[in-house]
C-alpha cells in the first residue's frame, strides 16, 4: 500500500490532473480483467473491448491532434484542432495494462482480485514514466511476496548510480552538442557538423533511455522487484534484426508477442512476412510519436529488416564481423537523424549537408572539449559489455571495493552536475 | 568481511546523501542569491494562482535551487570544469575560461594567432592608403586595445596557446608611414586594479581611465602639446562582474547575471549629430563638447571608446567627432575601403586637429 501511495503521489506530482486518467485506466483494466475471467467463452470479445478502450485512451491523448491535422490537410474541411498535453508515460502504462488483459485471456495467470495489487502493477513508480514495459506474470508473485535483502539493495543502489550518472554525465553532455547542431539553420550545416550531431545523438539516446531503465531496475531491486533487462548493448549488433533484439527489449518483445506473431509472423510465406514487418514497424514508429518522422523512422527499420530477410542477412552472416557491425551502426545512426529531426524538411536538410562536403571551423570547439572527449571514451566503452564484465560484475574483492568507491565518487560528481545544470528531462518521457 | 563492509558503506553513503541533502535544504534558511553562479534563486512558490501543475513545476525549481550543500556541489562542478576546460559550453560566441571568466570566441582565436597573415596585411594596407589620403598636416594616431584574453590570460581555458601574431601585427602597424601607434598592452597588463570585466568583453571604468590617461600622454609626447588629463578619478565607475555582454550574447545571462543587472550598451552621453553626418543605420555618429579645451579630434572607434573618450575625453578635447566604423564588426577589404571613404568625406568637412583610430585586437582579423 505504501508503494502504491508513493507511486500515485509520484505520478500526481508530475500530472496533478491526469492522475485521474491513470486511476481510470486501473479501474477499467481491473473490471475488464475480471470480466474476461468470469465469461471466458466471450474472452476474445471482451479482450477486444479492453484493448479498444486502452487504445482509445492512447489515441485520444496522443494521436487525435496528429490525425486531425492530417485530415484537415487532405480534405477541404476546416475545423478547430483541440490542444492538450500528453499525460506522462501514457504509452507505457497503457501497453503494460494491455499485456495484463491479453495474457489473462491467454490464461497465463488468474485475474488479480485485489484492485490495489493491480494498481501497483500499472502505476509502480520506478518504471511508470519510461519503462521497461513489465509483464504482469513476470512480477505477479513479487507484488504480494517479495524480499528485500542487503545483497539486492546494494545491487539496486549500484544500478541506480550507474543509471543516474549515465544520464547526467554522458547523455546530457552529448545532448548539448546534438541540441546545438540540430537547432542550427540549414545553411550553416556542414558534413562534419551533421556527423557530430548524429554521433552525439546516437550516444545521447542510448545513454538517456538505458539510464532510465537502469534507474528503474535499480529502484525496483531496492524494493525487492526483479525487472527484466531492457537493453543488451544494442550498438554491438551485427544486423538490424539483432539490434532490435537488444534495443528496448520490453517493447520489441511486446511487438513480437502481441502483434507480429498474432499477425502470422514469418509462417505465412515471404510476402506475408514482409507485410507483417511493415505493419509492426509502422506501428513501432507511431508508438514513439505522433509525427511523420517517427513513422518514417519505423518504416526505415522495416525496410532494412525485409532486406535482411531477402538476402542481406545471409550476406552479413558471411561478412567479416567488422563490416556487419559497420553496416548496422550506420543504418542505426542515420535512423537517429530521422528520429531526432523536428520534421521531414530538417531530415532532408541534414542529409543534404551530410553529403555536401562543406567545411566549418565550428567543429573545433567540439574536438577541443576535453570533457566531451572523456564522455566519448566512456560512451564507447559503455556501449560494450566491458564495464559490466570486467568491473561491475567482477568477482575480485579488491576490484569490488574499487568499483564501489568509484561509483560513490561518480555519484557526487553527477549530483554536482545536476545542481549546476538546468532541467533536462529524459527523452522517453514524451512517449 | 570486506564485501560486507563494502555493501554497508555504499548503502550508508547513498541513503545518507538521500537523507541529508533534502533535510539540510529544509532546515537551512533560503538564500536569495547564489554567489557561485551570481544569480537569483527560485523563491518558495505559492498556490495563490490555483494552478496546481505550475505550482509543482515551480516547487521543483525551488527544490533544485535550495537543496542542501548546493553551493558545494556547484563549486565541485566549476572546479571540474576548470580542470577539463571545456572550450565552449555556453554558446557559439563565448568561451568559458577558468573561474567562470567569459571570452569572445574571436578574441580567443586572435590570442591563438589564427588570423590569416594575408588578411592582416590587407588591413594594414588599407590603413596605409587611408593615411595617405588624409592631409599630412593632420596627425593620425592608431591606438591598439588588447583583447581581454591577453590581459587576463591566466583565466583562459588550459587548451588555449598564446601566439606572438598580435605583437608582430603591432610592429607592422608601427611601420605605416606617418602614423603614431600606441599599444596599450603594457599599460593595462601591469595595472594591479581590475581593468576588464569577467562576463564582458570590454574594459571597466578603471581600464578605460588607464587607457585615456596613456593616450593623452602619448599625444602630448608626440605632438608637444599640453592636453590636460582629468585628475578627478573618484567617480570613475568600476562596473561589477555581474554585468556582461558576452553572458548576454551567449544566452547564459539568466544563469550568470543578476536578473536586474543585465548590461545594455549605453549610448555616448552626448548629443548626436546624425543630421550633419549621416551614417548607416545603427552606426551612431556622436559628438562631445566642452568649453575647456580647444582641440577637435576625429575618433574612429567601436564600443570600447564610449567609456574612454566619451566621458573622460570630454574633459580634454573641445570637440570629438565619434565615428563608428563598419569594418570593426565584419572586416572585409571592400567594406573597409567604403568606410574609410565615408570617413574621409567627413574629415574634409570637420577639419579635425587630430585623428585617432582605435582598434581592438580582435578587429584585426
Amino acid at each position: 500500500m505504501i508503494l502504491l501511495a508513493a507511486s500515485l503521489i509520484f505520478y500526481a506530482w508530475g500530472e496533478p490532473v491526469y492522475v485521474i486518467i491513470m486511476l481510470f485506466s486501473i479501474c477499467m483494466n481491473y473490471w475488464v480483467g475480471r470480466w474476461i475471467a468470469f465469461a471466458s467463452e466471450y474472452g476474445k470479445v471482451i479482450l477486444g473491448l479492453g484493448v479498444f478502450l486502452n487504445l482509445s485512451l492512447l489515441f485520444y491523448f496522443k494521436y487525435i491532434n496528429f490525425f486531425l491535422v492530417n485530415v484537415r490537410a487532405i480534405f477541404p474541411w476546416d475545423f478547430p484542432i483541440p490542444s492538450g498535453s500528453l499525460p506522462l508515460g501514457i504509452s507505457f502504462f497503457t501497453f503494460q495494462a494491455m499485456t495484463y488483459l491479453i495474457d489473462l485471456e491467454r490464461k497465463k495467470f488468474s485475474p488479480q482480485n485485489n484492485i490495489f495489487h493491480l494498481a501497483l502493477y500499472i502505476s509502480l513508480f520506478p518504471q511508470l514514466i519510461a519503462g521497461p514495459i513489465v509483464r504482469y506474470h513476470h512480477i505477479e508473485k513479487q507484488i504480494t511476496n517479495r524480499s528485500v535483502t542487503l545483497e539486492k539493495f546494494t545491487e539496486g543502489v549500484r544500478r541506480f548510480i550507474v543509471g543516474f550518472s549515465k544520464k547526467i554525465l554522458i547523455a546530457n553532455t552529448f545532448g548539448k552538442v546534438a541540441d546545438e547542431i540540430f537547432a542550427m539553420p540549414a545553411q550553416e550545416l556542414t558534413t562534419v557538423l551533421v556527423i557530430f550531431a548524429v554521433i552525439a545523438y546516437t550516444f545521447q539516446i542510448y545513454f538517456d533511455f538505458s539510464a532510465y531503465s537502469d534507474m528503474a531496475i535499480g529502484l525496483g531491486r531496492m524494493f525487492g522487484f526483479h525487472f527484466y533487462e531492457n537493453f543488451n548493448y544494442p550498438y554491438i549488433s551485427k544486423s538490424i534484426r539483432e539490434f532490435w533484439r537488444r534495443w528496448h527489449i520490453s517493447f520489441s518483445s511486446f511487438l513480437r508477442d502481441y502483434l507480429y506473431i498474432p499477425l502470422g509472423g514469418s509462417k505465412g510465406g515471404k510476402a506475408k512476412t514482409y507485410r507483417n514487418l511493415i505493419i509492426v514497424f509502422f506501428l513501432c514508429g507511431l508508438w514513439h510519436g505522433a509525427g511523420w518522422t517517427f513513422i518514417i523512422w519505423g518504416l526505415y527499420f522495416g525496410f532494412f529488416l525485409i532486406l535482411e530477410r531477402m538476402f542481406l542477412g545471409r550476406l552479413l552472416a558471411k561478412s567479416p564481423s567488422f563490416l556487419s557491425w559497420l553496416y548496422t551502426i550506420t543504418v542505426v545512426m542515420i535512423s537517429w537523424l530521422i528520429f531526432r529531426a523536428e520534421n521531414l524538411g530538417q531530415v532532408f536538410n541534414m542529409l543534404d549537408a551530410l553529403f555536401a562536403g562543406r567545411y566549418s571551423p565550428v567543429y573545433e570547439k567540439y574536438s577541443r572539449d576535453i570533457f566531451l572527449q572523456i564522455c566519448l571514451i566512456f560512451g564507447i566503452i559503455g556501449s560494450t559489455p566491458f564495464f559490466k564484465d570486467k568491473i561491475l560484475e567482477s568477482s575480485n574483492r579488491y576490484m569490488q571495493v574499487g568499483r564501489d568507491l568509484f561509483l560513490s565518487l561518480v555519484f557526487i560528481v553527477s549530483l554536482s552536475f545536476l545542481a549546476a545544470g538546468t532541467y533536462n528531462p529524459f527523452i522517453y518521457f514524451r512517449f | 568481511m570486506i564485501a560486507a563492509i563494502n555493501k554497508y558503506f555504499l548503502i550508508s553513503f547513498f541513503l545518507g546523501l538521500l537523507f541529508i541533502i533534502p533535510v539540510t535544504g529544509f532546515i537551512t534558511p533560503d538564500k536569495e542569491i547564489s554567489k557561485a553562479e551570481n544569480r537569483a534563486l527560485q523563491p518558495f512558490p505559492h498556490l495563490s494562482d490555483n494552478n496546481l501543475k505550475s505550482f509543482t513545476k515551480r516547487f521543483d525549481l525551488y527544490l533544485n535551487d535550495h537543496f542542501g550543500f548546493r553551493e558545494i556541489f556547484i563549486k565541485i562542478y566549476l572546479r571540474i570544469h576548470d580542470v577539463v576546460s571545456p572550450p565552449m559550453t555556453l554558446g557559439f560566441k563565448a568561451v568559458t575560461g577558468k573561474n567562470n571568466w567569459l571570452y569572445y570566441e574571436d578574441s580567443v582565436e586572435n590570442y591563438e594567432g589564427k588570423t590569416e597573415e594575408k588578411k592582416i596585411n590587407r588591413f594594414i594596407d588599407e590603413l596605409a592608403v587611408f593615411r595617405k589620403s588624409i592631409s599630412p598636416e593632420i596627425p593620425v594616431f592608431i591606438i591598439i586595445v588588447p583583447n581581454k584574453a591577453f590581459i587576463y590570460e591566466e583565466n583562459l581555458p588550459g587548451y588555449v596557446q598564446r601566439s606572438s601574431q598580435r605583437f608582430e601585427t603591432v610592429e607592422k602597424m608601427k611601420r605605416i608611414k606617418d602614423v603614431f601607434v600606441l599599444d596599450l598592452y603594457d599599460d593595462l597588463k601591469q595595472e594591479k586594479k581590475p581593468t576588464y570585466m569577467r562576463y564582458d568583453t570590454h574594459w571597466n571604468g578603471w581600464g578605460a581611465y588607464i587607457a585615456y590617461r596613456n593616450i593623452i600622454s602619448f599625444i602630448n609626447e608626440k605632438l608637444g602639446w599640453r592636453l590636460q588629463i582629468k585628475t578627478d578619478i573618484k567617480n570613475i565607475e568600476t562596473i561589477p562582474d555581474y554585468k556582461g555582454d558576452i553572458a548576454n550574447l551567449s544566452g547564459k545571462a539568466e544563469g550568470l547575471l543578476s536578473r536586474n543587472n543585465k548590461v545594455v550598451f549605453r549610448s555616448p552621453n552626448a548629443r548626436t549629430t546624425e543630421k550633419k553626418y549621416p551614417v548607416e543605420k545603427g552606426r551612431a555618429l556622436s559628438d562631445y563638447t566642452n568649453q575647456k579645451g580647444q582641440t577637435t579630434v576625429f575618433l574612429i572607434h567601436d564600443s570600447f571608446a564610449e567609456k574612454r573618450l566619451g566621458e573622460n575625453g570630454a574633459e580634454t578635447f573641445y570637440y570629438i567627432i565619434s565615428y563608428y566604423l563598419n569594418i570593426f564588426w565584419h572586416y572585409d577589404a571592400k567594406d573597409a575601403r567604403q568606410d574609410f571613404e565615408k570617413a574621409r568625406q567627413q574629415i574634409r568637412d570637420v577639419e579635425p586637429d587630430i585623428i585617432v583610430i582605435e582598434l581592438v585586437d580582435r578587429h584585426i582579423q
